[in-house]
């Protein structure tokens, strides 16, 4: 055999080799980086609460700081549907990259220690002439339909929630304010189809 | 004399026949049990980035209530026995605890969450060979389908209607047949 095809057989099997190590090592790590990042949910309550305070037609400017206008809601939640109230406050918060959808509910939520009282609510969605909305009180009972909804005992505790999809993402947004006299809970829930 | 040639030549061939087996042997073993060794911190490493994610994740959702929730995809190592929550006996800690399958053996890791933890689909830890953790504290295990091999879609759900009060509930949430 000549050198040179010694040389050459020795770096051919070196070559061999270092493949069959580099396949292996990835067999090994394979699934490791598998999962991306999952969608994740982020609005800052500062600027969603902000967004809800700034209104440009008086009649509507229902939150003032840290009360809320029970005649101007009213007149709010009359004057306004899904779509408009959707385009009102959360057009800013659309991140069609992660979610294909975000719906919204608005309510002012009394915490007794017995029951939980929504005392308003007004839902908030896009492209949904149905108005079938992922946001519910109870399966029966939809955000923004009925203006009260009142739950007793702790055992029939109650909250609106979203779709119990598995690509479901929900956030609630609280804060305390003066509503009729007394200190209730404005929350916005937020929920998000995933892509 | 060309005998005396013949047989040391036979005699070299043993020798290197015999040097190069003990370095390939002695170089198989140190390889075994540095790939084994990686194996487990690999895994360990896994362990730890999955239970990271979970209670980051938990610690967030905990603080914006009910009824927020969130859906993480993780994907959970094949080496995994069996996976529990566990409450200290005082109720004021709360981990996450895997048992796997090392290999010096099962082993067994908990994670501390700043928030109480509650599973949604739980079974009788004995069935699954109860972890030592367990006597430290009361323990939730999970069904096999939470830490199964794969890719899980785990629900980070906080509610109000715990046996503690408020927590965090961790339940699994992919559909049976994709």
């Amino acid at each position: 055999m000549a050198k040179s095809q010694v040389i050459s057989m020795d770096f051919i099997m070196a070559f061999v080799i270092y493949l069959f190590a580099l396949s292996f090592f990835f067999f090994s790590m394979q699934g490791i980086l598998a999962t991306g990042a999952s969608a994740s949910l982020d609005v800052p309550s500062e600027l969603m609460f902000g967004k809800l305070e700034i209104v440009e037609n008086e009649d509507y400017d229902f939150l003032d700081s840290s009360k809320v206008d029970d005649a101007k809601l009213t007149k709010f939640m009359e004057d306004f549907n899904p779509r408009k109230t959707y385009d009102f406050f959360f057009v800013d918060f659309e991140d069609f990259r992660q979610f294909t959808r975000i719906d919204y509910c608005v309510y002012l939520e009394r915490i007794n220690e017995n029951s939980t009282d929504i005392l308003r609510n007004v839902a908030a969605s896009k492209d949904h002439p149905s108005q079938d909305y992922s946001i519910m009180v109870t399966p029966e009972f939809k955000c923004g339909q009925q203006e009260k909804m009142l739950y007793q005992g702790i055992a029939n505790k109650e909250y609106p929630r979203c779709s119990p999809s598995s690509k479901s993402e929900s956030v609630v947004l609280t804060k305390p304010v003066l509503y009729k006299g007394e200190i209730v809970n404005l929350k916005v829930l937020i929920c998000a189809e995933k892509r | 004399m060309k005998k005396r040639c013949r047989a040391q030549i036979a005699m070299e061939y043993i020798l290197i026949a015999s040097l190069s087996l003990m370095i390939l042997l002695g170089g198989a073993y140190f390889f075994r049990n540095y790939a084994l060794e990686s194996n487990d911190m690999v895994l360990q490493k896994r362990l730890g980035d999955v239970s990271n994610q979970i209670l980051t994740k938990a610690r967030k959702i905990y603080y914006y209530g009910p009824p927020s929730k969130s859906v993480l995809n993780v994907e959970m190592p094949p080496q995994i026995d069996s996976m529990f929550v566990l409450t200290t006996a005082s109720q004021d800690e709360y981990h996450l605890g895997f048992r796997v399958l090392t290999s010096a053996g099962p082993k067994e890791f908990i994670f501390e969450s700043d928030v109480p933890l509650e599973i949604e689909e739980t079974i009788d830890c004995t069935t699954v060979g109860s972890p030592d953790y367990c006597s430290q504290g009361i323990c939730g295990c999970t069904i096999e389908r939470y830490y199964s091999a794969g890719i899980k879609n785990l629900k980070v759900e906080a509610s109000d209607s715990c046996s503690m009060g408020s927590c965090i509930i961790i339940g699994e949430i992919s559909p049976l047949i994709e």
